[in-house]
């Protein structure tokens, strides 16, 4: 008994630790001037780093504000797209469906790189290349399926038969939907939101492709760090880069629920 | 008055059909049971004249109004489904007063026809409980209320008490039938137990197969089931096959008329159509009993064919005994065999 405790244990801690170890890691680095092979722990500490990206020259503040309205605006697009999708995914029958289902895959499936190569062309005609309108187009692309997939799985799960029961009591299909099925997905809504935000502030390459070198977001200006193996301003980015998007799903959990909760006060959820 | 008439209804799910030309009428405030086993398209009829499923052909009116067309939220009539689909964020003030409150009704109106209904269901002060915190037989008295509240011009029941444990069961039937009677208002209730059927309703309507077999009052349909199917339905049975020859049945060396000349025929043979009597020359070995309190039910064996039957529990019997059983001629149901 106690020793399958211990093993149990062992285990969990050995996860937690592989993943919190990385983040540990660049933390330590960001503040490391020196850290070379055998030492345990950096020799020589600095702020090179820190003072470089917050300092005026780098505009650090300015792209992340960017890049996390891209991602906002892209996720609060990408989850009121899907809501209907998911909805008729899981709630109705009819032709082709599986073949549907697979084109929203589709960004999952094949590379976005591909995809935003071939969209890049039309972009340019339209005049969204370098566009902000053209950047929150195109990050919706790989965060359809991830929101997709949460949605469908709430409809699902909560069935069609309250919809009806709703309807037969006498809503309309719109009052059912603002009374019944919001409330009820809600919890959903928040994970696909959360989810959107982090695919969306993660993409690094549609961003250039799209951006064209006009606009600058975040995965932007870390890229060529860590690229070029300068660990110390990697990490720094690093450890900036996830702390926007803690920041970032705070802000979309906060937003969301308080905006219900303050339309709908007196509903609660079970 | 809110008649409820069927004409000649058909759906089909894809190339199955589930209804097979109904015609119903269930007058103002009457119940009419939809009895049959699962599958064949009771609750399809429900959600016909609900409106949640539309009809591939016939006419449905309420009262005087055909309403094929007209959307569900419309129609008045309301479903209340077997597991109460209570909403689950709402309380239990919020979901009886939900289609007041969707037709736009006032506070003040809303809160005293919430409080109204919840003394109708016996249930005075749940009114800011939620559903996960009730017993079955709460939430299926929350779900009646709020489908009241909206006085509705009918009323569906999807085999409403069939989630309830038997005690709970005997009292919620009653206090639902009580209300149902108060109100006056016109009732369908779907079921498979063929006592709750007979004893709830003022028609049985028999269902087999997407088809109606037999519409008639409880006692009409068990007293005299128009085919083998219904007769298998209503009742428990033994079932004979026989000849009919010249009009006479040869049943254990007694002879039946019938009304078929020269025809295979299946008898039913309920069990209390089967009388223990000493004096009769027909005797039948016990195969067991079972004591069910005032009551025993019996397995005979008469010649290869076993029988079920009823006797009085104060009956002693020993197993293997021979005893003389008669039966009541009247009692047994005679059809032709089809081919």
């Amino acid at each position: 008994m106690k020793n399958s405790r211990l093993k149990y244990k062992l285990i969990a801690y050995s996860m937690v630790l592989s993943i919190i170890l990385p983040l540990l890691l660049i933390i330590i680095w960001s503040f490391a001037n020196r850290w070379q092979w055998p030492s345990l722990v950096p020799t020589d500490y600095g702020l090179r780093g820190w003072s470089y990206i917050f300092g005026a020259r780098a505009k650090t503040f300015e792209i992340i504000c960017i890049s996390m309205c891209i991602s906002f605006i892209a996720s609060i697009i990408t989850v009121g797209i899907t809501i209907p999708a998911a909805k008729a995914m899981a709630h109705y029958n009819f032709k082709f469906k599986k073949q549907i289902e697979m084109l929203i895959f589709l960004p999952a499936i094949v590379p976005t790189v591909v995809v935003a190569m071939g969209i890049h062309i039309h972009f340019l005609r339209m005049n969204l290349g370098g566009s902000f309108s053209g950047l929150v187009l195109i990050n919706i692309l790989p965060c359809i399926p991830y929101s997709y997939w949460i949605l469908k799985n709430v409809f699902e799960i909560i069935g069609d038969k309250m919809n009806y029961q709703a309807r037969v009591l006498g809503a309309s299909s719109t009052q059912t939907f603002v009374y019944i099925t919001l409330p009820m997905i809600f919890p959903g809504i928040i994970t696909a939101l959360s989810m959107s935000f982090i695919v969306s502030f993660g993409q690094y390459f549609i961003n250039v492709l799209i951006g064209a070198g006009k606009i600058t977001t975040f995965t932007m200006l870390m890229f060529p760090y860590i690229e070029s193996g300068d660990r110390t301003m990697g990490s720094v980015y690093g450890t900036v880069f996830l702390f926007a998007s803690l920041i970032g799903l705070v802000i979309v959990e906060k937003l969301t629920s308080s905006m219900y909760r303050g339309k709908l006060k007196e509903y609660k959820y079970v | 008055m809110s008649k409820i008439v069927l004409k000649n209804i058909y759906k089909s799910f894809g190339h199955t059909k589930v209804i097979e030309n109904i015609n119903l009428e269930v007058e103002q405030g009457e119940i009419l049971s939809l009895l049959g086993e699962s599958g064949c398209g009771k609750t399809t009829t429900l959600k016909l004249i609900a409106g949640i499923l539309s009809p591939d052909s016939g006419d449905i009116y309420i009262g005087e109004k055909r309403i094929n067309d007209l959307p569900i939220e419309k129609r008045k009539a309301v479903i209340v489904f077997q597991d109460y689909v209570l909403f689950p964020h709402l309380n239990i003030e919020k979901n009886v007063g939900f289609g007041l409150k969707m037709m736009g009704k006032s506070k003040d109106e809303i809160k005293s026809k919430v409080d109204e209904m919840l003394s109708l269901v016996s249930l005075e002060g749940y009114n800011k409980r939620y559903p996960h915190e009730l017993s079955g037989g709460q939430k299926q008295r929350i779900a009646l209320a709020r489908a009241l509240a909206i006085e509705p011009s009918v009323l569906l029941l999807d085999e409403p008490f069939s989630n309830l444990d038997a005690n709970l069961k005997e009292s919620v039937r009653d206090l639902v039938m009580t209300i149902q009677r108060k109100l006056n208002i016109t009732t369908i209730m779907v079921t498979h137990e063929k006592e709750e059927a007979m004893m709830y309703s003022d028609k049985i309507a028999v269902m087999i197969d997407g088809k109606i077999e037999q519409i008639g009052s409880s006692m009409e349909v068990y007293n005299e089931p128009k085919t083998l199917e219904v007769a298998k339905l209503v009742s428990s049975y033994n079932l004979i096959e026989g000849c009919s020859k010249s009009n006479i049945i040869d049943l254990f060396g007694v002879k039946i008329k019938s009304r078929f000349e020269n025809e295979k025929v299946s008898i039913i043979v309920r069990p209390e159509a089967i009388v223990i009597d000493e004096s009769s020359s027909i005797k039948a070995r016990l195969l067991r009993e079972k004591f069910a309190g005032e009551k025993k039910y019996l397995e005979l064996e008469l010649g290869n064919i076993k029988l079920k039957a009823v006797a009085d529990s104060s009956c002693n019997f020993v197993e293997d005994q021979e005893i003389g059983i008669r039966f009541l001629e009247d009692k047994l149901f005679i059809y032709e065999v089809k081919e």
